[in-house]
């Protein structure tokens, strides 16, 4: 469920963003889409799962997306916040889809008697 | 009748049992000491005063109560490292009280956020995020513009100015390293009391002060992430080529250490691994000069020592920077290719600019003992990397100790404009931490007398040396807080002098120590006054450049540049007085904003 969280949280700041709502409201969120979400679709393994290196990979990948999608709007000439988290919000189902089949190749896998 | 004496047993008195105990608190002693010792360090802060700073800069003006504050959280650390077994509750707690406690200082301190490079680079994430543009020309780091225009989007999206983000970015920074770093530390070392040691040696030995809001603060996050990776579900285990064995035999006592954890078992999750160190390399290549090559070069050396499967990781990485230089960075390296390739091999003239040149150029004891504190705290901890080397021996430590030499590889290529030196010690400062643990021998569980006696000491040793690294870190690190302050009334002379300078204007300044270009970028050109206007004939070449300037032209010299010029241009404190005057009492200039040394300027005599 982690993709899905991930993408919640990237449309409520886009809500958020639009309706201009106190940056009380969306500096906490904001925070959490930028630091987090597109790390979190990528390999955050669910709740108590949270050890060090899940949490470096969610931390840095989501970093390095902001970086990568930031650099691919401008080169593009669509740097606005809305197109921003559009495509955060395409990453994230991205990752998610993958994560998806990714974990049903693995059970498969696993299913295979050794 | 006969008696017989029935020995009594001695009435029972269980064994005392401490109060921390019985009450259940020893598992979260450490960490209630440590928030106890915070609070006092915060005490210390509101008792601190921006106007004390001096020569030492902020650590001169520091209240006593934060040094007992930052004396308790050292003991507290070392007194839960120094436990047998393992760690307490919360043993993270101590040393996020140590970050707070050492970052937070300016922040909690002083009413602007620091640095003027942060308020130049909040203002071009405020140009990118407001245009969507690059203004390539204006200047070189617009080349490498990601991050800047991330942190455009990251303000858009808050509801807040930029500007607004410099405050709390080192500690932000500092807290997020942290994370990565606990997986290459957790690699490298199996004992969780020294993993929080080599953590809290990385955290005192970060004194280079690059963690706030820039690419490189940010890109130093991406590196330690991108090793972290590399380190546990790319790691190749034993080290099983020619060069790994030879470097190995020269260090090997004991072969059975083998820590490197391999994470990526299947197939699918090594090419997420692969996919992610992509991401992380291309995210660097992107947004910051410099960081890549550290990770090309790191990544080049687990290769080399047989540490990483990938063999073709290094190859794939090099394309990637040599794609974005050649297409992205294009208006930075067209007709700077010189300036670029010059640096390459030429390590005597990097190391000069870095180190002699440095410590050469200061006029005053405060200055000097600034500089060689530096040079002393980095000499202290690369010591200590040494002797944690030599003590241990063991064959897995080739890997760190190869990874703390790469980043001087750096200093073959460019000096970086006389930083690189600085940057190599924050890139190998993970690795020197790692090793520096290894001084540290964790006492055991079970120890006989002998292997008591043996590290008896160790706790009054290490509180020596932490209180060292310590002391050594705050005027490392703030030493140059008498520049790098921004103060009030220099804020409200560059917000004067936007009142009055109308677009299309060239602003002067005489040092680099000013809050400005945070906002109206693309609408001033902005130049510094050279020569120094020390002496009548230099201000009148200064006044020559400002009036071939094409349109209105405007001097900025505030207390800030003032103090830099002392501090950091070679120029002793009478030639500064004498550059004041004759600002304040010229004929060729007209004071139009300001009071005392703090002034905006414009040139009394029109153009030729």
């Amino acid at each position: 469920m982690t993709a899905p969280v991930s993408l919640i949280a990237t449309v409520a700041l886009a809500a958020v963003v639009y309706a201009d709502a106190p940056a009380l409201v969306r500096l906490p969120l904001a925070l959490l889409v930028f630091l987090a979400a597109p790390g979190w679709a990528f390999f955050g393994r669910g709740r108590a799962d949270v050890d060090a290196l899940v949490a470096a990979r969610v931390v840095g990948l989501s970093v390095a997306v902001d970086l990568l999608v930031a650099e691919a709007l401008l080169v593009a000439g669509h740097l606005t916040v809305g197109w921003f988290l559009a495509v955060d919000a395409a990453v994230i189902v991205v990752a998610g889809i993958g994560r998806r089949s990714r974990g049903s190749r693995q059970s498969r896998a696993e299913e295979v008697p050794a | 009748m006969t008696m017989t004496l029935v020995p009594v047993a001695a009435p029972y008195t269980p064994p005392a049992v401490p109060l921390v105990r019985t009450l259940g608190l020893e598992g979260w002693l450490p960490a209630l000491s440590a928030l106890t010792c915070l609070d006092i360090v915060l005490f210390g802060l509101s008792r601190t005063s921006p106007s004390d700073v001096n020569g030492l800069g902020l650590a001169g003006a520091l209240s006593p109560w934060y040094f007992v504050g930052l004396g308790g959280i050292l003991v507290t650390l070392v007194a839960m490292v120094s436990r047998p077994g393992g760690l307490p509750r919360w043993s993270m707690v101590p040393l996020l009280a140590l970050v707070v406690a050492l970052t937070a200082a300016p922040a909690l301190v002083e009413p602007l956020p620091r640095f003027a490079t942060a308020w130049t680079h909040a203002g071009f994430a405020e140009y990118i995020g407001r245009s969507g543009q690059v203004l390539a020309h204006n200047d070189a780091r617009f080349s490498w513009p990601a991050f800047f225009a991330a942190a455009g989007m990251f303000a858009k999206a808050a509801g807040v100015a930029p500007q607004a983000l410099l405050r709390w970015t080192p500690l932000l920074l500092d807290l997020l390293y942290l994370v990565p770093l606990a997986v290459i530390v957790r690699a490298f070392v199996s004992d969780a009391r020294q993993r929080v040691l080599a953590l809290a040696l990385f955290v005192v030995g970060n004194w280079v002060g690059q963690d706030y809001f820039a690419p490189q603060g940010w890109n130093f996050l991406l590196y330690l992430t991108f090793l972290a990776v590399l380190l546990t579900a790319l790691s190749g285990g034993v080290s099983d080529n020619r060069l790994g064995r030879v470097i190995a035999r020269l260090l090997r006592r004991s072969p059975d250490d083998e820590l490197l954890p391999t994470a990526a078992t299947t197939p699918t999750a090594r090419i997420a691994a692969l996919l992610a160190l992509v991401a992380l390399y291309s995210a660097s290549a992107v947004s910051h000069q410099l960081t890549q090559f550290f990770m090309l070069f790191a990544a080049a050396a687990l290769v080399g020592l047989g540490r990483c499967r990938l063999r073709g990781l290094p190859i794939l990485l090099a394309c990637i920077s040599a794609a974005y230089i050649l297409w992205g960075a294009q208006d930075f390296w067209f007709g700077h290719l010189h300036d670029l390739t010059s640096g390459v091999g030429a390590l005597g003239t990097s190391v000069h600019e870095n180190v002699t040149s440095r410590v050469a150029a200061t006029s005053t004891p405060t200055r000097t003992l600034v500089l060689r504190s530096r040079l002393l705290l980095t000499v202290l901890i690369w010591l200590l990397a040494i002797v944690g080397l030599v003590r241990s021996r063991r064959r897995l430590l080739v890997v760190p100790a190869l990874l703390a030499v790469m980043p001087f590889l750096v200093l073959g290529l460019q000096s970086y404009g006389g930083e690189a030196l600085l940057r190599v010690h924050l890139f190998a400062m993970p690795f020197v931490a790692v090793l520096a643990s290894y001084a540290w021998r964790p006492a055991e569980d079970r120890a006989d007398a002998a292997a008591l006696r043996r590290v008896a000491l160790q706790p009054l040793i290490a509180c020596v040396v932490g209180a060292a690294l310590l002391a050594g870190f705050l005027v490392a690190r703030y030493g140059n807080e008498e520049f790098e302050r921004m103060r009030p009334a220099d804020a409200r002379a560059v917000s004067a002098l936007y009142e009055v300078a109308p677009r299309g204007a060239t602003l002067f300044v005489v040092a680099e120590s000013v809050p400005w270009r945070q906002r109206k970028l693309e609408d001033y050109n902005y130049r510094y006054a050279t020569p120094l206007p020390l002496t009548e004939n230099d201000l009148r070449q200064v006044i020559a450049s400002m009036l071939a300037e094409k349109g209105p032209s405007f001097l900025l010299a505030t207390d800030g540049q003032w103090a830099e010029m002392r501090d950091l241009a070679a120029v002793t404190p009478e030639q500064v007085r004498g550059a004041q005057q004759l600002l304040r009492t010229t004929p060729l200039l007209t004071r139009i904003y300001g009071a005392g040394d703090i002034g905006v300027y414009v040139p009394a005599v029109s153009r030729p």
